[in-house]
Protein backbone atom coordinates (compact mmCIF):
# COMPACT_ATOMS: atom_id res chain seq x y z
CA UNK A 1 0.00 0.00 0.00
CA UNK A 2 0.83 3.72 -0.67
CA UNK A 3 1.34 5.70 2.20
CA UNK A 4 -1.80 7.80 1.36
CA UNK A 5 -3.86 4.36 1.31
CA UNK A 6 -2.84 3.74 4.57
CA UNK A 7 -3.83 6.83 5.86
CA UNK A 8 -7.36 6.32 4.04
CA UNK A 9 -7.96 3.04 5.88
CA UNK A 10 -6.80 4.48 9.09
CA UNK A 11 -8.81 7.39 9.11
CA UNK A 12 -11.88 5.29 7.93
CA UNK A 13 -11.42 2.57 10.93
CA UNK A 14 -11.39 5.60 13.27
CA UNK A 15 -14.63 6.95 11.62
CA UNK A 16 -16.44 3.73 11.52
CA UNK A 17 -15.37 2.95 15.45
CA UNK A 18 -16.53 5.84 16.93
CA UNK A 19 -19.33 6.61 14.31
CA UNK A 20 -20.63 2.86 14.53
CA UNK A 21 -20.21 2.07 18.21
CA UNK A 22 -22.09 5.23 19.23
CA UNK A 23 -24.89 4.13 16.41
CA UNK A 24 -24.94 0.72 18.69
CA UNK A 25 -24.51 2.15 21.81
CA UNK A 26 -27.72 4.12 20.97
CA UNK A 27 -29.54 1.53 18.95
CA UNK A 28 -28.75 -0.56 22.64
CA UNK A 29 -30.56 2.27 24.64
CA UNK A 30 -33.45 2.54 22.42
CA UNK A 31 -34.99 -0.99 22.94
CA UNK A 32 -38.19 -1.72 22.66
CA UNK A 33 -37.32 -3.87 25.89
CA UNK A 34 -34.85 -4.35 28.46
CA UNK A 35 -32.14 -6.78 27.51
CA UNK A 36 -32.78 -10.05 28.93
CA UNK A 37 -31.29 -13.19 28.88
CA UNK A 38 -32.58 -15.57 25.76
CA UNK A 39 -35.41 -17.63 26.31
CA UNK A 40 -37.03 -15.83 29.93
CA UNK A 41 -38.54 -12.22 29.86
CA UNK A 42 -40.72 -10.42 31.71
CA UNK A 43 -44.47 -10.27 30.95
CA UNK A 44 -44.86 -7.55 33.43
CA UNK A 45 -45.37 -4.36 31.49
CA UNK A 46 -42.63 -1.06 32.00
CA UNK A 47 -45.14 1.36 32.06
CA UNK A 48 -47.47 2.31 35.13
CA UNK A 49 -50.11 4.13 33.60
CA UNK A 50 -51.49 1.98 30.96
CA UNK A 51 -54.64 -0.05 30.76
CA UNK A 52 -54.66 -3.75 30.48
CA UNK A 53 -56.64 -4.92 27.96
CA UNK A 54 -56.62 -8.60 27.28
CA UNK A 55 -54.39 -11.57 28.71
CA UNK A 56 -54.35 -15.17 27.88
CA UNK A 57 -51.93 -18.14 27.02
CA UNK A 58 -49.97 -16.56 24.03
CA UNK A 59 -51.14 -12.43 24.81
CA UNK A 60 -50.76 -9.80 27.07
CA UNK A 61 -52.30 -6.65 25.48
CA UNK A 62 -52.36 -2.97 27.27
CA UNK A 63 -52.92 0.22 26.13
CA UNK A 64 -51.52 3.53 26.93
CA UNK A 65 -53.48 6.38 26.43
CA UNK A 66 -51.40 9.87 25.29
CA UNK A 67 -52.45 13.19 24.48
CA UNK A 68 -52.55 12.12 20.47
CA UNK A 69 -51.84 8.78 19.87
CA UNK A 70 -52.49 6.06 21.63
CA UNK A 71 -49.39 3.18 22.55
CA UNK A 72 -50.30 -0.43 22.15
CA UNK A 73 -48.48 -2.80 23.61
CA UNK A 74 -48.55 -6.81 22.65
CA UNK A 75 -46.69 -9.18 25.12
CA UNK A 76 -46.09 -12.49 23.49
CA UNK A 77 -45.70 -14.86 25.69
CA UNK A 78 -44.95 -17.89 23.74
CA UNK A 79 -44.37 -18.35 19.88
CA UNK A 80 -47.30 -18.20 17.96
CA UNK A 81 -48.10 -21.52 15.78
CA UNK A 82 -48.77 -19.86 12.60
CA UNK A 83 -45.87 -18.23 10.72
CA UNK A 84 -46.74 -15.14 9.92
CA UNK A 85 -48.96 -13.30 12.14
CA UNK A 86 -50.00 -9.55 11.20
CA UNK A 87 -51.59 -6.77 13.64
CA UNK A 88 -54.70 -4.60 12.06
CA UNK A 89 -55.94 -1.60 13.83
CA UNK A 90 -60.00 -1.66 13.13
CA UNK A 91 -61.83 1.92 13.45
CA UNK A 92 -65.42 2.84 12.55
CA UNK A 93 -64.95 1.83 8.87
CA UNK A 94 -60.87 1.29 8.75
CA UNK A 95 -58.85 -1.32 8.76
CA UNK A 96 -55.16 -0.37 9.45
CA UNK A 97 -51.96 -2.76 9.10
CA UNK A 98 -49.62 -2.56 11.89
CA UNK A 99 -47.40 -4.83 11.67
CA UNK A 100 -46.17 -8.25 12.66
CA UNK A 101 -45.37 -10.39 15.18
CA UNK A 102 -43.50 -13.73 15.35
CA UNK A 103 -41.32 -15.22 18.34
CA UNK A 104 -41.86 -14.15 21.85
CA UNK A 105 -41.37 -10.42 23.35
CA UNK A 106 -42.63 -7.14 23.56
CA UNK A 107 -43.93 -5.81 20.55
CA UNK A 108 -45.20 -2.01 20.62
CA UNK A 109 -47.45 -0.18 18.26
CA UNK A 110 -48.61 3.65 18.02
CA UNK A 111 -52.06 3.76 17.14
CA UNK A 112 -54.72 6.69 16.46
CA UNK A 113 -57.14 7.43 18.70
CA UNK A 114 -60.21 6.01 16.95
CA UNK A 115 -58.81 2.20 16.66
CA UNK A 116 -61.51 0.46 18.62
CA UNK A 117 -60.30 -2.82 18.38
CA UNK A 118 -57.40 -5.00 16.41
CA UNK A 119 -56.54 -8.49 15.19
CA UNK A 120 -54.09 -10.66 15.31
CA UNK A 121 -54.71 -12.42 11.50
CA UNK A 122 -52.91 -15.75 10.77
CA UNK A 123 -51.50 -14.60 6.95
CA UNK A 124 -51.17 -18.30 5.76
CA UNK A 125 -54.26 -19.63 7.11
CA UNK A 126 -56.29 -16.08 6.33
CA UNK A 127 -57.98 -16.36 9.63
CA UNK A 128 -57.99 -14.16 12.75
CA UNK A 129 -56.06 -15.57 15.55
CA UNK A 130 -57.94 -13.33 17.24
CA UNK A 131 -59.92 -10.54 17.84
CA UNK A 132 -59.76 -8.15 20.57
CA UNK A 133 -61.69 -4.76 21.43
CA UNK A 134 -59.91 -2.16 23.16
CA UNK B 1 -11.11 -8.04 -26.05
CA UNK B 2 -7.93 -6.12 -25.81
CA UNK B 3 -7.10 -5.73 -21.92
CA UNK B 4 -4.63 -7.89 -20.93
CA UNK B 5 -4.88 -9.09 -17.43
CA UNK B 6 -2.82 -11.24 -15.01
CA UNK B 7 -4.29 -13.95 -13.24
CA UNK B 8 -4.18 -15.13 -9.74
CA UNK B 9 -3.38 -18.53 -10.81
CA UNK B 10 -5.41 -21.52 -10.29
CA UNK B 11 -3.65 -24.20 -7.82
CA UNK B 12 -4.43 -27.20 -6.16
CA UNK B 13 -4.30 -25.16 -2.50
CA UNK B 14 -6.80 -23.09 -3.95
CA UNK B 15 -8.93 -25.55 -4.92
CA UNK B 16 -8.41 -27.31 -1.24
CA UNK B 17 -9.11 -23.70 0.49
CA UNK B 18 -12.60 -23.54 -1.46
CA UNK B 19 -13.09 -27.18 -0.43
CA UNK B 20 -12.75 -25.70 3.22
CA UNK B 21 -15.21 -22.62 2.26
CA UNK B 22 -17.74 -25.11 1.48
CA UNK B 23 -17.58 -27.31 3.70
CA UNK B 24 -17.38 -25.16 6.71
CA UNK B 25 -20.46 -23.04 5.10
CA UNK B 26 -22.50 -26.28 5.34
CA UNK B 27 -21.49 -27.24 8.56
CA UNK B 28 -22.12 -24.10 9.99
CA UNK B 29 -25.75 -24.14 8.51
CA UNK B 30 -26.35 -27.57 9.23
CA UNK B 31 -25.80 -26.47 13.42
CA UNK B 32 -27.54 -23.85 12.85
CA UNK B 33 -30.72 -24.83 11.78
CA UNK B 34 -30.44 -28.29 14.29
CA UNK B 35 -29.85 -26.13 16.94
CA UNK B 36 -33.06 -24.25 15.86
CA UNK B 37 -34.88 -27.03 15.73
CA UNK B 38 -34.04 -28.28 19.28
CA UNK B 39 -34.38 -25.01 20.98
CA UNK B 40 -37.21 -23.58 18.88
CA UNK B 41 -39.13 -25.99 17.21
CA UNK B 42 -42.21 -23.32 16.01
CA UNK B 43 -39.65 -21.27 13.84
CA UNK B 44 -41.05 -21.14 10.16
CA UNK B 45 -38.55 -22.50 7.24
CA UNK B 46 -38.41 -19.32 5.82
CA UNK B 47 -37.25 -17.95 8.54
CA UNK B 48 -35.27 -20.31 9.54
CA UNK B 49 -33.34 -20.09 6.00
CA UNK B 50 -33.07 -15.92 6.41
CA UNK B 51 -31.58 -16.25 9.91
CA UNK B 52 -29.28 -18.97 9.15
CA UNK B 53 -27.77 -17.30 5.54
CA UNK B 54 -28.17 -13.63 7.76
CA UNK B 55 -25.71 -15.17 10.28
CA UNK B 56 -23.40 -16.81 7.74
CA UNK B 57 -22.64 -14.05 5.74
CA UNK B 58 -21.91 -11.98 8.56
CA UNK B 59 -19.63 -14.18 10.48
CA UNK B 60 -17.98 -14.30 6.72
CA UNK B 61 -17.64 -11.07 6.59
CA UNK B 62 -16.24 -11.09 10.04
CA UNK B 63 -13.24 -13.27 8.78
CA UNK B 64 -12.84 -11.23 5.78
CA UNK B 65 -12.34 -8.22 7.95
CA UNK B 66 -10.39 -9.78 10.28
CA UNK B 67 -7.90 -11.51 7.78
CA UNK B 68 -6.00 -8.04 6.59
CA UNK B 69 -4.56 -6.87 10.29
CA UNK B 70 -4.17 -10.54 11.43
CA UNK B 71 -1.92 -11.19 8.55
CA UNK B 72 0.10 -8.03 9.09
CA UNK B 73 0.77 -8.87 12.77
CA UNK B 74 1.83 -12.48 11.83
CA UNK B 75 3.34 -13.81 8.48
CA UNK B 76 1.30 -17.45 8.98
CA UNK B 77 -2.29 -15.69 7.93
CA UNK B 78 -0.84 -15.00 4.23
CA UNK B 79 -2.36 -18.21 2.64
CA UNK B 80 -5.98 -16.96 4.15
CA UNK B 81 -5.00 -13.35 2.36
CA UNK B 82 -4.23 -15.52 -0.78
CA UNK B 83 -7.95 -16.55 -0.86
CA UNK B 84 -9.70 -13.78 0.25
CA UNK B 85 -11.39 -13.19 -2.48
CA UNK B 86 -13.52 -16.50 -2.81
CA UNK B 87 -14.70 -15.98 0.73
CA UNK B 88 -15.51 -13.05 -0.49
CA UNK B 89 -18.19 -14.17 -3.17
CA UNK B 90 -18.98 -16.93 -0.62
CA UNK B 91 -20.64 -14.36 1.63
CA UNK B 92 -22.14 -12.06 -0.61
CA UNK B 93 -24.00 -15.53 -1.93
CA UNK B 94 -25.03 -16.43 1.66
CA UNK B 95 -26.14 -12.68 2.01
CA UNK B 96 -28.19 -12.60 -1.36
CA UNK B 97 -29.80 -15.48 -0.51
CA UNK B 98 -30.82 -13.91 3.08
CA UNK B 99 -31.83 -10.88 1.27
CA UNK B 100 -33.82 -12.55 -1.66
CA UNK B 101 -35.81 -14.49 0.65
CA UNK B 102 -36.41 -11.66 3.14
CA UNK B 103 -37.36 -9.71 0.62
CA UNK B 104 -39.96 -12.53 -0.87
CA UNK B 105 -41.08 -13.25 2.54
CA UNK B 106 -41.89 -9.97 3.57
CA UNK B 107 -42.78 -7.60 0.48
CA UNK B 108 -43.83 -10.13 -2.20
CA UNK B 109 -47.72 -10.32 -0.54
CA UNK B 110 -48.91 -6.69 -1.59
CA UNK B 111 -49.43 -5.63 -5.23
CA UNK B 112 -46.52 -3.32 -5.67
CA UNK B 113 -43.03 -4.05 -6.59
CA UNK B 114 -41.52 -5.80 -3.69
CA UNK B 115 -37.82 -3.30 -3.83
CA UNK B 116 -40.65 -0.52 -3.95
CA UNK B 117 -42.40 -2.14 -0.35
CA UNK B 118 -39.01 -2.15 1.21
CA UNK B 119 -38.62 1.29 0.92
CA UNK B 120 -42.26 2.32 1.37
CA UNK B 121 -43.68 -0.31 4.13
CA UNK B 122 -42.33 1.57 7.05
CA UNK B 123 -41.22 5.18 6.30
CA UNK B 124 -40.16 5.78 10.87
CA UNK B 125 -36.76 6.97 8.67
CA UNK B 126 -36.02 9.20 11.94
CA UNK B 127 -37.22 6.39 14.90
CA UNK B 128 -34.28 4.40 16.29
CA UNK B 129 -36.66 1.22 17.57
CA UNK B 130 -38.75 1.22 14.14
CA UNK B 131 -35.94 2.20 11.64
CA UNK B 132 -36.39 0.64 8.08
CA UNK B 133 -33.64 -1.49 8.60
CA UNK B 134 -34.41 -3.41 5.47
CA UNK B 135 -32.88 -0.54 3.71
CA UNK B 136 -30.07 -0.74 5.32
CA UNK B 137 -29.41 -4.60 4.46
CA UNK B 138 -30.24 -3.75 0.80
CA UNK B 139 -27.62 -0.86 0.27
CA UNK B 140 -25.09 -3.45 1.72
CA UNK B 141 -26.18 -6.19 -0.54
CA UNK B 142 -25.88 -3.63 -3.56
CA UNK B 143 -22.05 -2.84 -2.45
CA UNK B 144 -20.84 -6.56 -2.22
CA UNK B 145 -22.94 -7.15 -5.23
CA UNK B 146 -20.78 -4.88 -7.00
CA UNK B 147 -17.67 -6.00 -5.06
CA UNK B 148 -18.15 -9.61 -6.09
CA UNK B 149 -19.49 -8.89 -9.49
CA UNK B 150 -15.85 -7.07 -10.30
CA UNK B 151 -13.95 -9.45 -8.55
CA UNK B 152 -11.74 -10.89 -10.93
CA UNK B 153 -8.39 -9.69 -11.96
CA UNK B 154 -10.17 -8.90 -15.05
CA UNK B 155 -11.60 -5.88 -13.41
CA UNK B 156 -9.05 -4.80 -11.48
CA UNK B 157 -7.07 -4.29 -14.54
CA UNK B 158 -9.73 -3.02 -16.69
CA UNK B 159 -11.45 -0.20 -13.77
CA UNK B 160 -7.63 0.36 -13.20
CA UNK B 161 -6.29 -1.07 -9.81
CA UNK B 162 -6.79 3.12 -8.12
CA UNK B 163 -10.85 2.74 -8.88
CA UNK B 164 -10.92 -1.00 -7.95
CA UNK B 165 -9.57 -0.84 -4.74
CA UNK B 166 -11.79 2.39 -4.18
CA UNK B 167 -14.59 0.37 -5.23
CA UNK B 168 -13.38 -2.42 -3.11
CA UNK B 169 -13.02 -0.52 0.05
CA UNK B 170 -16.64 0.36 0.38
CA UNK B 171 -16.72 -3.33 2.23
CA UNK B 172 -16.05 -0.87 4.99
CA UNK B 173 -19.39 1.15 4.51
CA UNK B 174 -21.01 -2.15 3.67
CA UNK B 175 -19.58 -3.61 7.64
CA UNK B 176 -21.09 -0.46 9.34
CA UNK B 177 -24.40 -0.75 7.26
CA UNK B 178 -24.94 -4.00 8.06
CA UNK B 179 -24.10 -4.05 11.73
CA UNK B 180 -26.72 -1.15 11.70
CA UNK B 181 -29.15 -3.47 9.81
CA UNK B 182 -28.74 -6.53 12.69
CA UNK B 183 -28.59 -3.50 15.89
CA UNK B 184 -31.83 -2.02 14.64
CA UNK B 185 -33.45 -4.36 13.03
CA UNK B 186 -33.66 -7.61 14.74
CA UNK B 187 -31.84 -6.39 17.61
CA UNK B 188 -34.84 -4.32 18.27
CA UNK B 189 -37.47 -6.52 17.30
CA UNK B 190 -36.03 -9.76 19.41
CA UNK B 191 -33.30 -8.24 22.08
CA UNK B 192 -31.62 -10.60 23.19
CA UNK B 193 -28.27 -10.24 25.51
CA UNK B 194 -25.94 -13.48 23.42
CA UNK B 195 -26.12 -11.41 20.17
CA UNK B 196 -26.25 -8.12 21.09
CA UNK B 197 -22.54 -9.23 22.99
CA UNK B 198 -21.30 -11.56 20.70
CA UNK B 199 -21.65 -8.78 17.84
CA UNK B 200 -20.18 -5.98 19.39
CA UNK B 201 -17.65 -8.07 20.37
CA UNK B 202 -16.84 -8.68 17.06
CA UNK B 203 -16.84 -5.18 16.04
CA UNK B 204 -15.08 -3.86 18.53
CA UNK B 205 -11.98 -6.86 17.55
CA UNK B 206 -12.19 -5.97 13.95
CA UNK B 207 -12.00 -1.85 14.60
CA UNK B 208 -9.26 -2.22 17.34
CA UNK B 209 -7.00 -4.76 15.08
CA UNK B 210 -7.48 -2.57 12.10
CA UNK B 211 -6.57 0.82 14.51
CA UNK B 212 -3.83 -0.83 16.03
CA UNK B 213 -2.06 -2.19 13.04
CA UNK B 214 -2.81 0.42 10.95
CA UNK B 215 -1.00 3.13 13.57
CA UNK B 216 2.34 0.59 14.11
CA UNK B 217 2.34 0.84 10.21
CA UNK B 218 1.93 4.47 10.05
CA UNK B 219 4.50 4.79 12.18
CA UNK B 220 7.15 3.38 10.36
CA UNK B 221 6.12 5.44 7.20
CA UNK B 222 7.80 8.59 9.23
CA UNK B 223 10.93 6.96 10.05
CA UNK B 224 14.24 9.02 8.61
CA UNK B 225 16.85 8.17 7.38
CA UNK B 226 20.06 8.87 9.96
CA UNK B 227 22.21 10.03 7.51
CA UNK B 228 22.70 11.48 4.51
CA UNK B 229 25.62 11.68 1.90
CA UNK B 230 25.64 13.82 -1.16
CA UNK B 231 22.13 13.26 -1.80
CA UNK B 232 22.49 9.31 -1.28
CA UNK B 233 20.67 8.09 2.08
CA UNK B 234 21.54 5.88 4.08
CA UNK B 235 19.55 2.35 4.35
CA UNK B 236 21.85 -0.02 6.51
CA UNK B 237 24.47 -2.18 6.46
CA UNK B 238 24.77 -4.76 3.82
CA UNK B 239 24.69 -7.85 6.39
CA UNK B 240 21.49 -6.58 8.19
CA UNK B 241 19.61 -8.10 4.82
CA UNK B 242 19.19 -11.96 4.83
CA UNK B 243 19.71 -13.54 1.40
CA UNK B 244 16.67 -13.30 -1.07
CA UNK B 245 15.15 -10.52 0.98
CA UNK B 246 14.99 -6.91 1.64
CA UNK B 247 15.23 -4.13 3.92
CA UNK B 248 12.00 -1.72 3.83
CA UNK B 249 13.39 1.79 3.65
CA UNK B 250 11.52 4.95 3.55
CA UNK B 251 11.83 7.35 0.55
CA UNK B 252 9.87 10.63 0.08
CA UNK B 253 7.33 9.35 3.17
CA UNK B 254 6.90 6.15 0.34
CA UNK B 255 8.66 2.78 1.01
CA UNK B 256 11.13 1.33 -1.47
CA UNK B 257 12.87 -2.40 -0.88
CA UNK B 258 16.22 -3.09 -0.88
CA UNK B 259 16.79 -6.62 -2.07
CA UNK B 260 20.24 -9.05 -1.61
CA UNK B 261 20.35 -11.36 -4.09
CA UNK B 262 23.22 -13.67 -5.55
CA UNK B 263 25.71 -10.91 -3.90
CA UNK B 264 23.86 -8.20 -5.66
CA UNK B 265 22.02 -5.31 -4.18
CA UNK B 266 18.04 -3.79 -6.23
CA UNK B 267 15.97 -1.63 -5.01
CA UNK B 268 12.41 -1.18 -6.37
CA UNK B 269 9.25 0.23 -5.15
CA UNK B 270 7.84 -1.50 -2.68
CA UNK B 271 3.91 -1.60 -3.57
CA UNK B 272 2.63 -4.18 -5.51
CA UNK B 273 0.70 -3.07 -8.78
CA UNK B 274 -1.59 -5.85 -8.47
CA UNK B 275 -3.32 -4.66 -4.99
CA UNK B 276 -0.54 -2.63 -3.46
CA UNK B 277 0.56 -5.78 -1.62
CA UNK B 278 4.39 -4.70 0.55
CA UNK B 279 6.65 -6.23 -1.98
CA UNK B 280 9.76 -6.03 0.40
CA UNK B 281 7.91 -8.45 3.05
CA UNK B 282 8.35 -11.09 -0.18
CA UNK B 283 10.72 -13.05 -1.05
CA UNK B 284 13.22 -13.41 -4.43
CA UNK B 285 11.90 -16.60 -5.92
CA UNK B 286 13.43 -17.94 -9.41
CA UNK B 287 15.31 -14.82 -9.77
CA UNK B 288 11.97 -12.76 -9.15
CA UNK B 289 10.94 -10.66 -5.91
CA UNK B 290 7.53 -12.14 -5.48
CA UNK B 291 4.54 -10.27 -3.73
CA UNK B 292 3.29 -12.32 -0.78
CA UNK B 293 0.24 -11.33 -1.34
CA UNK B 294 -1.29 -13.25 -4.36
CA UNK B 295 2.31 -13.72 -5.65
CA UNK B 296 2.72 -11.18 -8.83
CA UNK B 297 6.49 -11.54 -9.28
CA UNK B 298 9.23 -8.50 -10.99
CA UNK B 299 12.64 -8.97 -11.86
CA UNK B 300 14.45 -6.98 -9.46
CA UNK B 301 17.07 -4.73 -11.52
CA UNK B 302 13.88 -3.34 -13.49
CA UNK B 303 11.17 -3.56 -11.60
CA UNK B 304 9.20 -5.90 -14.68
CA UNK B 305 6.96 -8.33 -14.32
CA UNK B 306 8.49 -11.11 -16.87
CA UNK B 307 6.92 -11.63 -20.18
CA UNK B 308 4.28 -12.58 -20.76
CA UNK B 309 3.44 -10.00 -17.99
CA UNK B 310 3.39 -6.54 -18.36
CA UNK B 311 3.52 -4.96 -14.48
CA UNK B 312 6.37 -2.43 -14.04
CA UNK B 313 7.31 -0.45 -10.28
CA UNK B 314 9.69 2.23 -10.17
CA UNK B 315 13.34 1.16 -9.47
CA UNK B 316 16.41 3.00 -7.70
CA UNK B 317 19.81 3.41 -7.70
CA UNK B 318 21.80 1.50 -4.71
CA UNK B 319 25.75 2.33 -3.99
CA UNK B 320 27.73 0.43 -1.34
CA UNK B 321 30.66 2.28 0.49
CA UNK B 322 32.44 -0.29 2.63
CA UNK B 323 29.56 -1.89 4.31
CA UNK B 324 27.06 0.59 3.93
CA UNK B 325 24.07 0.59 1.62
CA UNK B 326 23.01 4.04 0.07
CA UNK B 327 19.75 4.80 -2.08
CA UNK B 328 19.37 7.68 -4.25
CA UNK B 329 15.77 9.01 -3.02
CA UNK B 330 14.42 9.68 -6.63
CA UNK B 331 12.32 7.55 -8.12
CA UNK B 332 13.49 6.06 -11.56
CA UNK B 333 10.46 5.75 -14.19
CA UNK B 334 8.83 1.96 -14.03
CA UNK B 335 10.68 -0.51 -15.80
CA UNK B 336 13.82 1.48 -15.70
CA UNK B 337 16.87 -0.88 -16.04
CA UNK B 338 19.41 -0.55 -13.12
CA UNK B 339 22.33 -2.20 -12.93
CA UNK B 340 22.48 -4.31 -9.74
CA UNK B 341 25.30 -3.12 -7.24
CA UNK B 342 27.84 -6.43 -7.33
CA UNK B 343 29.53 -7.31 -3.63
CA UNK B 344 31.44 -10.40 -2.78
CA UNK B 345 30.88 -11.79 0.87
C1 LIG C 1 -32.07 -6.79 0.51
C2 LIG C 1 -31.34 -6.90 1.53
C3 LIG C 1 -31.74 -7.39 2.91
C4 LIG C 1 -32.98 -7.56 3.46
C5 LIG C 1 -34.34 -7.28 2.84
C6 LIG C 1 -32.79 -8.08 4.79
C7 LIG C 1 -33.79 -8.36 5.69
C8 LIG C 1 -33.63 -8.82 6.97
C9 LIG C 1 -34.68 -9.12 7.90
C10 LIG C 1 -36.16 -9.00 7.60
C11 LIG C 1 -34.12 -9.54 9.06
C12 LIG C 1 -34.83 -9.97 10.33
C13 LIG C 1 -35.07 -11.46 10.24
C14 LIG C 1 -35.66 -12.02 11.48
O1 LIG C 1 -35.02 -11.94 12.53
O2 LIG C 1 -36.75 -12.56 11.40
C15 LIG C 1 -32.69 -9.48 8.89
C16 LIG C 1 -31.76 -9.83 9.83
C17 LIG C 1 -30.41 -9.97 9.60
N1 LIG C 1 -29.73 -9.61 8.44
FE1 LIG C 1 -30.58 -8.94 6.74
N2 LIG C 1 -31.43 -8.23 5.01
C18 LIG C 1 -30.77 -7.81 3.89
C19 LIG C 1 -29.38 -7.81 3.70
C20 LIG C 1 -28.47 -8.29 4.60
C21 LIG C 1 -27.05 -8.38 4.38
C22 LIG C 1 -26.34 -7.91 3.12
C23 LIG C 1 -26.50 -8.96 5.50
C24 LIG C 1 -25.07 -9.32 5.85
C25 LIG C 1 -24.14 -9.67 5.10
C26 LIG C 1 -27.56 -9.21 6.43
C27 LIG C 1 -27.39 -9.76 7.69
C28 LIG C 1 -28.40 -9.96 8.59
C29 LIG C 1 -28.20 -10.53 9.90
C30 LIG C 1 -26.87 -11.02 10.48
C31 LIG C 1 -29.45 -10.53 10.54
C32 LIG C 1 -29.74 -11.00 11.96
C33 LIG C 1 -30.02 -12.44 12.00
C34 LIG C 1 -31.41 -12.71 11.56
O3 LIG C 1 -32.33 -12.43 12.32
O4 LIG C 1 -31.58 -13.18 10.44
N3 LIG C 1 -28.74 -8.79 5.85
N4 LIG C 1 -32.40 -9.05 7.60
S1 LIG D 1 0.13 -9.99 -5.89
FE1 LIG D 1 -1.68 -9.12 -5.17
S2 LIG D 1 -0.92 -7.42 -4.17
FE2 LIG D 1 0.87 -8.25 -4.98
Amino acid sequence: MTSGLRKTHRFIWITLGLLVSSLIALSTIATKKPLEIDKDFSVVSKHKTQRAVFEDAYFVINLNEKNELNNLEIILKKPLKSASSLVYGYSNNSKNLLGSIDTKGRYTFTIDKLTTSIAIYDEIKKTNIAKIKL
Amino acid sequence: MGVNYQTVLWNRNKKIYDRWIGLSMLIYLISFIGLTFITNVQTSVETLIIRAFGTLAIVLLHIILVIGPLSRINTRFLPLLYNRRHLGVSMFLAALIHGGFSLFQFHTLGNVNPIYALFSSNMDYNSLKNFPFQVLGFFALIILFLMAATSHDFWLKNLSAKSWKRLHMMVYFAYALIIMHVFLGSFQQQPSLWSTAILSFGFVVITALHISTGSKERKLDHIKTTDTNEGWDYVCDIDEIPEDRAKIFIVDNERIAVFKYNNKLSAISNVCKHQGGPLGEGKVVDGCVTCPWHGYQYLPHNGQSPPPFTEQVSTYRLKLIDKKVYVSPKALPEGTEVDPVIFNN
